[in-house]
């Protein structure tokens, strides 16, 4: 492990431990009236069940399916709501503070917290410790002027395996990407 | 639902780039089978690309665009318009095609070598880029590749796309833009020598 | 000098030009359509109404069993359609969290260079 797991998983030691009456789920807004103005949209909700009929047709044969696959084991739900616009303020940062608001809950913790001026957004990343010391959720949020992300991962989830996974879809790393 | 169906959405301007065919489809629907080889010749060259570029194996594709003639052909009376003749055959073509597609076990994402030679019409300005580009689209995932293909083989927009495969618009612009993407990477890094 | 970059568009829809599928496609094509009759059209409908109205036994538990067996088929396609989509669906979620982690990766290895 190197050191910036080290100090990652330091982190998490240090954070307090959730209920067990809360869920890793988050109540996120309904985003519906920005559909019409997005030029983007991805809104997925997959519960475990839908999860694992996913992983039932995933096969094991191309690289990004098989390590799909893998992390997918350890999760619960995923939850993801993501608009790109084409023009400023065309959503309410107070959507995005309701969602933050849930992670100010015991058991949640903010991991990092970076400013990316190349896509022009901050980026959030939380985790939850469930009552065993595991990690039982997590939660990027990502928002600029002209767009937002809320990924909510009900379970357990490898950081680094899901880092690397965008690398195995053929899509560019963003180091290689054109912007 | 189509583009241009009278009473629903905006009917497009172009209506007369239909008219000689539609002579054709009123007569191939009172079972002049001349008229319906007509419409066959007509549509042929689109109907099989379709179906090549999204299975990429040319026996089938044959096969898949000749079935969806005889399907055609069982249907004419379900035909309103050449524009709805249009509109059908495309969308047939992409919905079977893509049904095929999520029948068989896998589907290889990379592996150049697996795609089959397929003879590119003759190009004058840069063969090269235009074979890596075509092979390129022919590896995207089933679905990009189905958005891909009806816009710039087919000249659709987004809506038109949308309606086709029953898709959100914005799923088909999220499509094209990160199909786009990956397009320009993967050609520029063939032409440049190393792997995608 | 410069080098006029090619317009990705462009290029995409002379690469993509439909191709002619063979001088024999039609032939085949109406080959089948006059070995197979259209369909009745509406006006012939009593004919196909009179072989219902009277099965027999053996007729009525054969289009029993087909019609368990459609359901069957139905039900089935509908699991697998519902199983790829929802592949497609978990494969982008993850595509959106790798992407965005992977934001935070670049942008904490670029301030530890500093």
């Amino acid at each position: 492990m190197n050191a910036r797991h080290s100090f990652l998983y330091a982190l998490l030691l240090l954070a307090p431990l959730a209920s067990p009456a809360q869920s890793a789920r988050l109540t996120l807004p309904d985003f519906s009236q920005l559909e019409h103005k997005a030029t983007e949209m991805v809104d997925i909700s997959l519960d475990a069940s839908l999860l694992r009929l996913a992983s039932r047709f995933m096969g094991q044969t191309t690289p990004e399916e098989k390590a799909a696959k893998e992390i997918l084991a350890g999760i619960g739900g995923i939850y993801v709501r993501s608009f790109s616009f084409d023009s400023e303020n065309a959503y309410s940062k107070a959507d995005i503070d309701k969602v933050r608001r849930q992670l100010s809950a015991p058991g949640w913790s903010r991991l990092v917290t970076v400013r990316s001026h190349r896509e022009r957004q901050d980026v959030d990343v939380y985790m939850r410790l469930g009552s065993k010391d595991d990690i039982d959720g997590m939660v990027i949020v990502a928002y600029g002027p002209r767009a937002f992300t809320i990924v909510n991962i009900v379970g357990s989830v490898d950081l680094e395996k899901l880092r690397q996974l965008e690398g195995k879809f053929g899509v560019p790393l963003l180091e290689l990407g054109e912007k | 639902m189509y583009p241009g169906q009278t009473g629903t959405m905006e009917a497009p301007a172009a209506e007369s780039a239909f008219e000689p065919e539609e002579a054709n489809l009123v007569r191939a629907r009172d079972g002049d089978t001349q008229a319906f080889a007509m419409l066959v010749r007509t549509h042929q060259r689109s109907v099989f690309s379709l179906a090549l570029r999204l299975l990429r194996v040319p026996e089938e594709s044959q096969e898949l665009a000749q079935d969806v003639f005889l399907q055609l052909h069982r249907n004419l009376g379900r035909i309103e318009s050449a524009r709805h003749l249009h509109f059908w055959l495309r969308r047939t073509v992409s919905h079977r095609a893509i049904d095929r597609l999520r029948r068989r076990a896998r589907e290889p994402f990379d592996a150049v070598e697996s795609v089959p030679e397929i003879e590119m019409p003759h190009v004058d300005a840069d063969p090269i880029l235009e074979r890596n580009l075509y092979q390129s689209v022919v590896e995207l995932p089933p679905m990009a590749r189905a958005v891909v293909l009806l816009r710039y083989q087919e000249d659709l927009d987004p809506t038109e796309i949308a309606t086709m495969l029953e898709l959100p618009i914005n799923t088909v612009k999220s499509h094209l833009k990160r199909s786009l993407a990956l397009l320009r990477w993967r050609c520029r890094a063939l032409q440049d020598g190393e792997s995608p | 000098m410069t080098e006029r970059k090619p317009d990705l568009e462009e290029e995409l829809r002379r690469a993509l030009r439909p191709q002619d599928p063979g001088t024999d496609f039609t032939a085949a094509v109406m080959r089948e359509v006059t070995r197979t009759p259209r369909p009745p059209s509406v006006g012939s409908f009593s004919a196909a109404s009179r072989a219902i109205r009277s099965p027999s036994l053996r007729m009525s538990a054969a289009l029993a069993a087909s019609f368990i067996a459609a359901v069957g088929v139905v039900r089935w396609d509908r699991y697998v359609h519902e199983g790829f989509e929802a592949r497609e669906q978990a494969l982008e979620a993850l595509r959106v969290a790798s992407q965005n982690l992977n934001v935070v990766h670049r942008v904490v290895q670029e301030s530890e260079k500093i």
